[in-house]
């Protein structure tokens, strides 16, 4: 099975957009989620989710709490804040339009 | 386009964020343990559940999740800001690696904090007084009118020159004239004070900016010849003998014999220069020509240059002279100079020099903590070779060694701060007067100049090891067994010239000290012409009308000896106008008779009773001495000291010769020659001077004496007494409460006083030199030691093939005494060329003294030798057959 790298950058919107979706998470669930969502087709070292976690608190777009797993151990929950959902909606626009763009580039006709 | 590029606030949030992740880290990492263990654990539980043995789930977990240690280290990394990390982690490093090292410390420190201690208490005179703004408001505009010469320049200007100036200037805003500081006793309920006070003319409050807190400045109608009785007082006089009266102005108070007005009390920040306690009102008239009691100074106009206020007070000159050919001297012209510089102008060049001197002792703290860091840096090499194997880089190696060394300067900033801290106000108490208008402290200026200095000084230091190291990790040094022969030649080097630098500054610094040593000994073991062993002195001031009547003054002379002469082990007392060593009264006098008139001559004037002479021990060689006879009925009599007579009666026979004083009045026969003693401080060129009887002394004389100086009573006592100055004081108040002593000091302070300044340069420099000489004795010892340590295998294989012990000494001491050899050299020739500047502050001895210079070189080889000798002795002692085995 071939598995695609994860682009420089887009693990903070895969992040953003999982925690959009599933409300509070902490970081095996949202590393679950996104290996779920990417049917396995992510290359994606979950351990590296970790420092960008720490990157998005940081920035104020994600916060964290400290709760308790449904397994009843003690695990770090993180959540958007509203500051991170207009990030999201900024970097998702951002990315629509990007997307956009290398798709009109490739779908131009070629030489051969 | 990605998260990463969130706009400012987010930088900003995260920035804060990293900031305090710097805090707390231990928590922080137990917290990411427990989230990845986390992590780990769901993932294994997963992967059981999906029908892994537990130990191929635990393995496929960590596949999954990824390298733990280098995500972790990330994850730090992020949190943090790396470059404060990075620095705190040096330094936690660097403390631990000082403490490791307690000899090196302790030296390096040391040196370093005496060199940036003794910068540090210097540059705290030197902002005091040459730096720090006069106390007044836009000091940049204040400005001294001041008669040039060729070879010199001289404050004080007359009537003439000021009111020509004040009349025609547009530069100034204004324009204002002090007299000489004069004195009053002070009455108060009981008794009298001696105070100080300046005269000054209306404009003094406008020059300088400053109004009364309370009252008001002078009157245009007080500042005139003859004016009313009015004075303004200082802040601290008003507290201290008006006991902060609210209603102090408009008061009467006596100020000998006369009332006087207070109108006006300054502020408690008001400092003029010279301190006074009392101002005092007068004005300028053309009577007072030619006498050069005034100084000017001015308020430059706003926005006014300085050049164009001095070409337009040269054309003034120009003008006075055009008008009055002789009312300048033929070389004279009329210069503007900034207040501040004027008023430091005689401080200014020793302070400079001392400033040089303390640089340089602190340039050799610098070589030689540079040293020990070399050394240190050479043995450090297997430790640094460790670290650059372990993925340092040189870089990295860099920084942690300036960081160490930085740490290093600032511990010892901080100590030479404390060192400053205490050995300011010895420095104040030592410094000559001329300093004392204005209070040394330590402000912020001088906090930051010194740790300034401690910075850089430490990258001064610190930055020839750590190239030096950066250089050798380029080269690999992990290769060879860490740092024993050849590979630190380029070190070796380094070391060696920056011991040689060291040796040649103290040798300048030591033949400075040795000129000023011998200055000072010189001035000390002058002839005084004079015996100051048991003499007390008591000054009191006399500025007071009643005495223009010569027969009140003789009569407090006379009422005093008498009562003085009968305390018991009192052997003689005698009145003198103006103590020796200090100055006297300057007039010009006339000798009208015999071969060679002489006209308007200017010498000194001091008035005795007859004691005088015996009392001080001050030889008659020619002629009598005064005796009671000649008072005020009988004819009068003048001596003369042996200067007068060289310079005024070349045929040598100046008995029954007459002088008058000011070509008017009395004529006085001389009648006798007495020697000569110091006047005006010690070491000058003899002064003419001539003595008259107290009694005999015109009234306006007399008036004009008092106004300038105070008179001296000289007692002889048969032993030194405790308590004869409490007696004498007692003696004088029943005589007269209202005619005080201001100060009673032994003749031996008096002549000690005088020295103040030579002694202030010479202590100063000698213990600078001092301390340059143990920093550069040390640093050869530090040397010599290293190279044994580092050649013991090359020695004990020499010894091993029959080379003895004494030879071994030999050679490890010529190596020693050649690098001392090569400082003095280089020393020698830089002190010949630099000890020029201290031209000024020599007295009796040449600033290229051969004594001093082979003095202070043969010393210092022979302590090099010594230095040397002691690493020499240790490397005769090596053992051959353990060095080559332990190799």
């Amino acid at each position: 099975m071939s598995r695609t790298d994860v682009l420089q950058g887009t693990l903070d919107l895969m992040v953003l957009k999982t925690l959009d979706a599933a409300g509070e998470m902490h970081g095996y669930g949202i590393a679950q989620h996104i290996q779920m969502i990417s049917h396995d087709a992510l290359a994606l070292n979950q351990g590296t989710l970790y420092p960008a976690l720490l990157r998005l608190e940081q920035r104020g777009w994600i916060q964290s709490k400290w709760g308790k797993s449904q397994n009843n151990r003690r695990a770090r929950f993180y959540s958007l804040t509203r500051v991170g959902r207009r990030q999201l909606a900024t970097e998702t626009r951002n990315w629509e339009r990007v997307a956009g763009i290398m798709q009109r580039l490739l779908d131009a006709p070629g030489q051969a | 386009m990605t998260a990463r590029d969130g706009g400012w606030t987010g930088r900003v949030r995260a920035g804060v964020a990293r900031v305090i992740g710097l805090f707390g880290q231990r928590r922080r990492d137990r917290d990411l343990d427990d989230e990845v263990q986390f992590h780990l654990d769901m993932l294994e539980v997963q992967y059981m559940s999906e029908g892994m043995s537990p130990d191929d789930a635990r393995a496929a977990a960590r596949r999954n999740f990824g390298a733990v240690a280098p995500i972790k280290e990330s994850y730090r990394r992020r949190r943090g800001v790396p470059v404060i990390e990075s620095t705190m982690r040096d330094l936690r490093y660097g403390v631990r690696s000082l403490r490791k090292a307690p000899v090196f410390t302790v030296t390096a420190l040391l040196s370093l904090a005496l060199g940036i201690g003794a910068n540090s208490a210097i540059f705290s005179v030197v902002n005091s007084v040459l730096l720090r703004p006069l106390p007044f408001p836009e000091p940049d505009r204040l400005v001294q009118i001041t008669r040039m010469f060729p070879a010199d320049e001289a404050q004080s200007l007359d009537a003439t020159r000021i009111l020509a100036v004040a009349d025609n200037v547009t530069s100034f805003d204004a324009i204002a004239a002090t007299g000489p500081v004069t004195g009053f006793n002070f009455v108060t309920g009981d008794g009298a004070e001696y105070v100080r006070a300046l005269s000054v003319t209306e404009e003094y409050f406008d020059v300088l900016g400053v109004s009364p807190r309370t009252g008001r400045a002078f009157l245009a109608e007080e500042a005139v010849p003859n004016g009313p009785d009015v004075v303004i007082v200082s802040h601290a006089l008003w507290r201290r003998l008006l006991n902060s009266d609210a209603a102090a102005v408009g008061r009467s108070v006596t100020l000998s014999d006369v009332p006087y007005t207070i109108v006006g009390v300054m502020p408690e920040d008001f400092r003029p220069i010279p301190t006074v306690d009392l101002l005092v009102p007068f004005g300028l008239s053309q009577n007072q020509a030619g006498s050069f009691n005034f100084r000017a100074i001015a308020r430059l106009a706003s926005g006014v240059e300085i050049s164009r206020a001095r070409d337009e007070v040269a054309a003034i000159a120009a003008g006075l002279r055009a008008a009055q050919p002789d009312a300048l001297g033929d070389d004279e012209s009329l210069a503007v100079r900034p207040y501040a510089q004027v008023v430091a102008q005689d401080v200014r060049p020793a302070l400079l020099v001392l400033a040089g001197a303390v640089g340089v002792v602190l340039l050799i703290a610098c070589a030689n903590t540079a040293n020990l860091l070399l050394a240190r840096a050479v043995t450090r090499g297997r430790e640094m070779a460790i670290r650059t194997a372990l993925g340092a880089g040189p870089r990295r190696l860099v920084g942690q060694l300036l960081t160490e060394s930085l740490l290093l300067a600032f511990v010892a900033g901080t100590l030479g701060l404390i060192i400053a801290w205490w050995t300011a106000p010895a420095l104040l108490a030592l410094s000559p007067a001329a300093a004392g208008w204005r209070a040394v402290q330590l402000d912020s200026t001088v906090v930051a100049a010194t740790l300034a200095i401690a910075v850089l000084t430490g990258l001064l230091f610190g930055l020839a090891p750590a190239l030096t190291l950066y250089r050798a990790q380029l080269s690999k040094q992990l290769r060879d067994d860490g740092a024993r022969t050849t590979q630190n030649a380029r070190a070796n080097w380094l070391r060696r010239g920056l011991v040689t630098i060291e040796v040649a500054l103290s040798v300048v610094l030591l033949v400075a000290a040795g000129l000023l040593l011998q200055t000072f000994n010189n001035l000390r073991s002058v002839d005084l012409g004079f015996d100051p062993e048991n003499v007390l002195t008591a000054q009191m001031s006399m500025n007071a009308a009643r005495y223009r009547d010569p027969e009140v003054a003789a009569d407090l002379f006379r009422r005093g000896l008498d009562r003085i002469e009968q305390i018991s082990d009192v052997e003689a007392v005698a009145v003198v106008s103006g103590l020796p060593v200090e100055r006297g009264l300057n007039v010009s006098i006339t000798i009208p008779d015999g071969t060679e008139t002489v006209d308007r001559a200017l010498t000194d004037l001091r008035y005795v009773t007859p004691g005088y002479f015996s009392l001080m021990r001050i030889p008659v060689v020619m002629g009598r001495a005064f005796e009671q006879r000649d008072g005020a009925a009988s004819p009068p009599v003048a001596l003369v000291n042996r200067e007068f007579v060289r310079r005024f009666v070349p045929g040598g026979q100046p008995l029954g010769r007459h002088l008058q004083i000011f070509s008017r009045g009395t004529v006085y026969e001389i009648v006798g020659v007495v020697d000569n003693v110091q006047e005006k401080g010690l070491g000058g060129d003899a002064v003419p001077v001539f003595y008259l009887p107290a009694e005999q002394v015109e009234g306006n004389i007399l008036a004009t004496a008092h106004y300038f100086f105070q008179t001296s009573w000289v007692v002889r006592t048969r032993s030194n007494p405790a308590g004869l100055a409490e007696r004498i004081r007692r003696e004088m108040r029943a005589i007269d409460p209202q005619q005080p002593f201001s100060s009673f000091r032994p003749m031996g302070a008096v002549i000690s006083e005088s020295l103040a300044a030579p002694r202030f340069h010479m202590v100063l420099l000698s213990l600078f030199s001092g301390l340059a000489l143990v920093l550069a004795i040390a640093g050869i010892y530090g040397v010599m030691t290293y190279a044994v340590t580092a050649r013991i295998r090359e020695i004990g294989i020499r010894m091993a093939i029959g080379a003895s012990a004494t030879r071994i000494i030999r050679n490890v001491l010529a190596q020693g005494l050649v690098l001392a050899g090569v400082g003095v050299v280089l020393g020698v020739a830089g002190a010949v060329g630099i000890t020029r500047l201290l031209d000024a502050f020599v007295f009796g001895v040449s600033t290229t003294d051969l004594f001093t210079f082979v003095v202070v070189a043969g010393g210092l080889l022979v302590v090099a030798g010594l230095a040397s000798s002691i690493p020499a002795l240790r490397a005769a002692r090596v053992d051959p057959v353990r060095t080559l085995r332990t190799e």
